[in-house]
């Protein structure tokens, strides 16, 4: 029998990009996106940006129109919730009792936001920012708010300080245990530019500490750091991290370690079940290990990539992981995989235009740029055909990087 | 068309040709709108120069062949229809026709 019935569980970016990729490479199946939000789905990196400052409104977040499935025959059920997965009767179970049999099933179940699990955590006033409906509520608060205190320096606490700072008249201060800003994953003169951006425009920093409890009655009015000073806040947005959504996989019997385990055909430990997006840890052909990445192009790219898989046309994911956030009017971007201590160079073009390129034993490894999506682009195309400059031709600002990528040829593919 | 550029109302001179390389952009402004000129294989190409994700300078983009690359997030059109190729663009860029005559760019609006 032909005929494919493919459920997808998770209608987030991923799960609805799949859902697209599936219905265009195969016509004729039946296709379920299951979804614990009321929302259509919607992408998430205007939540911390767009959103809050009010620019963007809502609608703009879609993944496809609202019309999207009916027209295209997709069964869509919004604020459902899935209770089990039976990898041996091919079937899913929602918690209303509801089944479905699938032929093919995917995981999109993406991340929930860590939790900060102290006195005063349920507060009014204390926000998460990882839906829409979150995203909403503090947008909403932060036009009233005079006194912000933002519970990690990771990309969501700086995004909101940047918004707090550049659209609403509070004053920001941010508490985070380490010692410097982004202390995952990012070079430390990423860290230090970004630390500068938030300093120059008044951002109050507060590192090496913890917060033990928020006090206030019924709505926080103060933030107490384990130092034993207390910050005045009427406003307060934790953003400690997030924590991949295992454990559907897990109870139905799939590896997991660090997120959902899948090869580079996005396929799970147990036959028939596909997993894509923030949710997966993935071999990763260009980096040869496994990776978890929470990123946009791993819920756009991943999730076709694997409804391609499921479709029957093996397909390698591949790509060079590669992130951007804006922080006050600069894009940032950060291309490849770059550890500690590496070699590095700078190119620059003038203040908040610039480059740093990485270097593991001289060999290109990443790099990441204030303003520079063009050179991050072309930095990508380098990694991906292997292609390794001299550290001093990337340097220098007059040597052009596009000739350089349509000159080289790929020379470090692999044979699977 | 070309013997019309002078008289024309609709074409407008935008800048010296010798502004634009091969294989490159310039962001040009006529009438209060912002133009991305682009030179490929020599032929020149007008688009709108914001993305219609979100606004950033596509002259500012990766070029590669006739597909201009958001410098932003990678959003992608074509320079010759304007049409999104890549998400996150999804909506097309509008385009114009360019001709070049004694040293000069003419876009028609």
């Amino acid at each position: 029998m032909d005929f494919k019935h493919y459920v997808i569980i998770g209608a987030g970016q991923a799960g609805c990009n799949a859902a697209k990729a599936l219905r265009l490479g195969d016509p004729d199946s039946a296709i379920t996106l299951i979804g614990e939000e009321s929302h259509n789905p919607y992408e998430r990196p205007h939540l911390s940006k767009g959103i809050l400052s009010g620019t963007v409104q809502k609608e703009q977040l879609l993944v496809v129109n609202p019309d999207y499935f009916k027209d295209n025959r997709i069964q869509f059920r919004r604020s459902s919730s899935v209770e089990s997965i039976d990898p041996r009767a091919r079937k899913v179970s929602l918690a209303n009792g509801e089944q479905f049999s699938y032929s093919r099933l995917l995981l999109t179940t993406g991340s929930r936001a860590r939790q900060l699990r102290i006195p005063g955590g349920n507060l009014a006033g204390v926000h998460y920012l990882r839906t829409l409906d979150q995203a909403q509520a503090l947008h909403d608060h932060l036009a009233t708010a005079s006194h912000l205190v933002i519970v990690g320096a990771g990309f969501i606490g700086l995004e909101v300080a940047s918004i707090a700072k550049e659209y609403k008249n509070c004053t920001v201060t941010v508490v985070e245990t380490g010692d410097t800003v982004l202390q995952r994953g990012v070079p430390v003169e990423m860290r230090e530019q970004i630390h500068q951006l938030h300093q120059s425009h008044g951002v109050n920093f507060r590192f090496g500490k913890s917060v033990v409890s928020f006090l206030g009655d019924g709505h926080v009015a103060k933030v107490e750091c384990q130092d034993g000073v207390t910050l005045v806040a009427d406003c307060v947005v934790v953003g400690i991290g997030v924590e991949p959504r295992t454990e559907l996989a897990r109870d139905a019997g799939l590896a997991v370690q660090n997120g959902i385990v899948v090869n580079q055909y996005c396929e799970t430990s147990t036959a028939d079940i596909y997993a894509a997006g923030d949710v997966t840890s993935h071999w990763n052909v260009q980096l040869d290990r496994f990776i978890r990445l929470e990123s946009w192009q791993t819920a756009q790219m991943q999730s076709v990539c694997a409804a391609q898989n499921m479709i029957g046309a093996p397909t390698s994911y591949d790509q060079i992981p590669w992130f951007w956030t804006d922080q006050y009017g600069v894009n940032i971007q950060l291309v490849g995989v770059i550890e500690s201590g590496q070699k590095v160079v700078r190119r620059s073009y003038g203040n908040n235009h610039f480059i740093y390129f990485y270097f593991t034993e001289d060999k290109l490894c990443g790099a990441f740029g204030f303003n520079a999506g063009k050179y991050i682009r072309a930095t990508q195309k380098l990694l991906e055909k292997g292609i390794s400059p001299d550290p001093d031709f990337l340097a220098n600002p007059e040597n052009d990087l596009r000739r350089l990528v349509k000159s080289g040829s790929k020379t470090n593919s692999k044979v699977e | 068309m070309t013997q019309n550029i002078t008289s024309d109302k609709h074409w407008i001179d935008v800048a010296a040709s010798e502004e634009l390389e091969e294989d490159d952009a310039i962001k040009v402004e006529a009438e209060g709108k912002a133009i991305a000129i682009f030179l490929v294989d020599n032929m020149y190409y007008a688009i709108d120069d914001g993305c219609t994700h979100e606004y950033a300078s596509l002259s500012e983009g990766y070029l590669e062949d006739t597909v201009i690359e958001c410098p932003l997030h990678q959003g992608a059109f074509c320079i010759k229809t304007g049409k999104a190729l890549h998400a996150p663009a999804e909506h097309p860029v509008g385009t114009y026709e360019v001709e070049v005559k004694e040293g000069r760019i003419y876009i028609r609006l």
